[in-house]
C-alpha cells in the first residue's frame, strides 16, 4: 500500500509545469483579479472626501458616494487624510476639484477629481470604478434635468425613468464622457494587506478560488495517473500487491498531494491576507482533500465508461448533481463560493471560512454531511475498482 | 520438460463462449506463438495461462503451479506505462510492485543495457517511440528475472523495423533459456522464431504444431501466409 501511495504521489508531481501552474494560479488570481470581482454590497473601503468645488452638483456627487454602503467616509483635512493613508487608517482620499460642476455643464471630463491612495493598496486601486459609477449617475441626472427644463412640454412623466436609464447606458458608451481622474499614489510607511477592513467576500472568494483549483488539480492528476489501467491491473494482479492495498494506496495517493498543495496555497495566501491558519484548519483541509480526491476518482471512472451510454446513466446523475448546484447559484461569485450545496467539500470550505472570519456555523451538521458523502463515494469507488479487477479475472 | 498443459478447457464470459475444448501443451524453453485474428480468444488464452482468469470447464495442469506463477514475466497488450514518468521511474515502479530484491539501480541499468535503452531511461515515456515503449514494457516484465515470458501482441501496431527488433529480442531471450509465449496476428513473423504455433479459429484450436508440420499438411499451398489465409477463409 505504501509503495502504491509513494508512486501515486510521484506520478502527481511528475508534471512539474502543471503543478507549478495550479499552485500559482490561485495566488495570481487573488492578487490581480479578485478585488475587481467583489460584489457591490459587501466590500468596504474607508475614504476621506474633500469637496473643493462645493456646488450643488459636487455636493450631490459627494452624497452619492457617502450613501454607498461599500464606503466608510470621513471628512478630514487634506493633511490628516494623507497621514491617515500613510498609517493605513484609511484606504484613500477623494478630492472633488474646483470647477467640477462647471466642467460637467460644459461637457469637459478632465481633472474632475483626484484619487490619492497608498501605492501598495491594490484593492483600493481596483475599486475606483465606484467613483466612476456615481459620477455617471450625477452626470445623467444633470443632463436629464437640463433636458427636462429645455423640453418641458415634450417629456412624458411615465417614460422619465426609462429615459434616465437609457441615457445612463448611452453615456457609458460615449468616449467624450470617459471619466478622467487624477490618481496619486503615495508610499505607505507600514505594510498593508490587500484586504482592508472586514471583507468577508474577499476571504470567501480566495478560499473559493483555491478550492475550485483543487478540484481541477485533482481531476487532472487522476486523468494523468489512471491511463491505460487494464494492463496496469493485470500486472498488479500478477505482482505482490493485493486489491485492498492497491485500492487504498491509489486513493490516498490522490488525496495526499492535494492536501499538501491546498495547505501550501492557503499558507501562501495567508501572507497576502494576514490570516493565520490554525491546526484545525489543516485538519479540515485534509477532510476536504479526501472528499474531492474521491469525487475526482469517481469522475475519472465516468470518463472511462464513456463508450457505453448505458453505463453512463449513474454518472449523468452525478453530473446533474454537481453542475445543478452551480447552475442554481447563477451569480458568478457563488460559483466560486460553492456554498449552500451538497457538493463534496463545500461544507468544509464553509467551515474553514467561518474559522477565518469568526462567524457562527453549524460545524457538526456540515461534518456529518461531509462524512456521509465521503463514505458513499468511497464505497462506490471501491466497488467500481473491485469490479474492474473482477473484469480482468472473469 | 512439460511446463503446462491445457486439457479440454472451456471459457465463457457472461454466458458467451470464448474458448471451446482447448488442448495444447508447452514445454520448457520453447517459443510458442498463439495466432489468430483480433477477438478470437488469444488474450483470453494468455489470461488463463497466467492464472489471471479461471477456466469455466476443463483444467490446466502446471508442472508446478506456484513455481510457474512466480516465474512469469507478463507484457500486457496495452502499454502499462506512466507517460509522465521517465523510463527509469517506470521500471522503478514495477521493481517495487514486483518486490524484486537487490540493488534497484543496478538492476534497472542492466535491463536498460539489455534492451538498448540505457541512454533513454532518463527521458519521459511520453517522448518514447512506440517501439521504445514496447521494449520498456518488456523490460518491466524482465525485472524479476522470469523463466517464462508471456507477451500479449508485443508487435501490434509497430512498424516492420521495430517489429523485427522486438522479435530479435524474443529470440535472444529464448536463447538465454527463457520460455516465451506470445500472441500475434502476423503469421510471417512467427515463422523463423516459434518452435510451436497454435492457430485459433471460431473458439477452437485449428492447428497445434510447428511450421514444418503446417507446411506438410498443406503441400499444395506455397507460403505460410497463404496457408493462414486459406485456413481463416475456409
Amino acid at each position: 500500500m505504501l509503495k502504491m501511495l509513494k508512486w501515486k504521489i510521484k506520478m502527481f508531481y511528475s508534471n512539474k509545469i502543471l503543478v507549478a501552474l495550479l499552485f500559482l494560479m490561485p495566488v495570481l488570481i487573488t492578487v490581480f483579479i479578485s478585488p475587481s470581482l467583489i460584489d457591490d454590497n459587501t466590500s468596504e473601503i474607508s475614504v476621506n472626501i474633500i469637496d473643493e468645488d462645493n456646488t450643488e452638483i459636487s455636493r450631490n456627487y459627494k452624497k452619492r458616494i457617502e450613501d454607498d454602503n461599500r464606503i466608510i467616509h470621513y471628512e478630514l483635512s487634506y493633511e490628516k487624510g494623507i497621514k491617515g493613508i500613510e498609517k493605513n487608517d484609511i484606504s484613500g482620499m477623494l478630492i472633488i476639484k474646483e470647477g467640477f460642476s462647471k466642467k460637467i455643464k460644459r461637457g469637459q471630463n478632465n481633472d474632475l477629481v483626484e484619487l490619492i491612495y497608498s501605492k501598495d493598496d491594490y484593492y483600493f486601486k481596483s475599486l475606483s470604478d465606484i467613483f466612476v459609477q456615481h459620477y455617471f449617475g450625477e452626470l445623467v441626472k444633470y443632463r436629464n434635468i437640463d433636458y427636462v427644463l429645455k423640453n418641458y412640454d415634450l417629456v412624458d412623466e411615465n417614460n422619465y425613468k426609462e429615459e434616465y436609464e437609457n441615457q445612463y447606458e448611452k453615456l457609458k458608451k460615449e468616449n467624450s464622457y470617459q471619466f478622467d481622474f487624477i490618481k496619486t499614489e503615495i508610499g505607505s510607511r507600514e505594510s498593508i494587506n490587500i484586504v482592508t477592513g472586514t471583507n468577508i467576500l474577499m476571504y470567501r472568494y480566495i478560499i473559493g478560488v483555491v478550492f475550485l483549483l483543487a478540484y481541477i488539480l485533482c481531476l487532472i492528476q487522476n486523468i494523468e495517473s489512471n491511463i491505460k489501467k487494464q494492463g496496469m491491473i493485470e500486472k498488479i494482479m500478477l505482482s505482490k500487491v493485493n486489491f485492498l492495498h492497491y485500492g487504498i494506496g491509489n486513493l490516498l495517493g490522490s488525496v495526499i498531494p492535494i492536501s499538501i498543495n491546498l495547505t501550501l496555497q492557503l499558507l501562501v495566501l495567508s501572507i497576502f491576507t494576514g490570516v493565520i491558519f490554525n491546526l484545525n484548519t489543516v485538519l479540515y483541509i485534509l477532510i476536504f482533500s479526501l472528499s474531492i480526491g474521491l469525487l475526482s476518482n469517481l469522475l475519472i471512472k465516468m470518463f472511462k465508461k464513456s463508450e457505453n451510454m448505458y453505463l453512463m446513466i449513474p454518472y449523468y446523475i452525478l453530473i446533474i448533481w454537481i453542475f445543478g448546484n452551480v447552475l442554481f447559484n447563477l451569480e458568478f461569485l457563488s460559483v466560486f463560493n460553492l456554498s449552500g450545496s451538497i457538493m463534496p467539500g463545500a461544507g468544509i470550505k464553509d467551515i474553514i471560512t467561518s474559522f477565518i472570519l469568526n462567524t457562527e456555523i453549524d460545524i457538526k451538521a456540515k461534518i456529518i454531511k461531509e462524512f456521509v458523502m465521503i463514505l458513499v463515494m468511497a464505497l462506490i469507488l471501491l466497488s467500481l475498482e473491485y469490479k474492474e479487477f473482477k473484469n480482468v479475472t472473469s | 520438460m512439460l511446463l503446462v498443459e491445457f486439457k479440454n478447457v472451456y471459457k465463457k464470459y457472461r454466458n458467451e463462449s470464448i474458448l471451446e475444448n482447448i488442448n495444447f501443451s508447452i514445454e520448457k524453453g520453447q517459443v510458442v506463438g498463439i495466432i489468430g485474428p483480433n477477438g478470437i480468444g488469444k488474450s483470453t488464452t494468455l489470461s488463463l495461462l497466467t492464472g489471471l482468469s479461471k477456466v469455466t470447464e476443463g483444467e490446466i495442469d502446471y508442472y508446478d503451479k506456484k513455481d510457474f506463477q512466480t516465474k512469469i514475466g507478463y507484457v500486457p497488450q496495452n502499454n502499462a506505462l506512466y507517460e509522465n514518468l521517465s523510463g527509469f521511474d517506470n521500471l522503478s515502479f514495477y521493481y517495487d510492485i514486483l518486490g524484486v530484491k537487490g540493488s534497484k539501480k543496478e538492476k534497472i541499468k542492466e535491463i536498460g543495457r539489455y534492451l538498448d535503452l540505457e541512454n533513454q531511461l532518463d527521458k519521459k515515456v511520453s517522448k518514447y517511440s512506440g517501439g521504445m515503449k514496447r521494449k520498456l514494457d518488456i523490460g518491466a516484465a524482465l525485472l524479476n528475472d522470469p523463466d517464462i515470458l508471456i507477451m500479449d501482441e508485443p508487435t501490434a501496431g509497430l512498424d516492420i523495423v521495430t517489429r523485427n527488433s522486438i522479435l530479435d529480442l524474443v529470440k535472444k531471450l529464448n536463447e538465454e533459456g527463457k520460455t516465451v509465449i506470445f500472441t500475434s496476428h502476423y503469421v510471417n513473423e512467427m515463422k523463423n522464431l516459434c518452435d510451436k504455433i497454435i492457430l485459433l479459429k471460431d473458439r477452437n484450436i485449428i492447428f497445434d504444431g510447428n511450421f514444418n508440420e503446417l507446411a506438410l499438411r498443406y503441400p499444395n499451398i506455397e507460403s505460410i501466409e497463404e496457408i493462414y489465409l486459406y485456413l481463416y477463409n475456409s
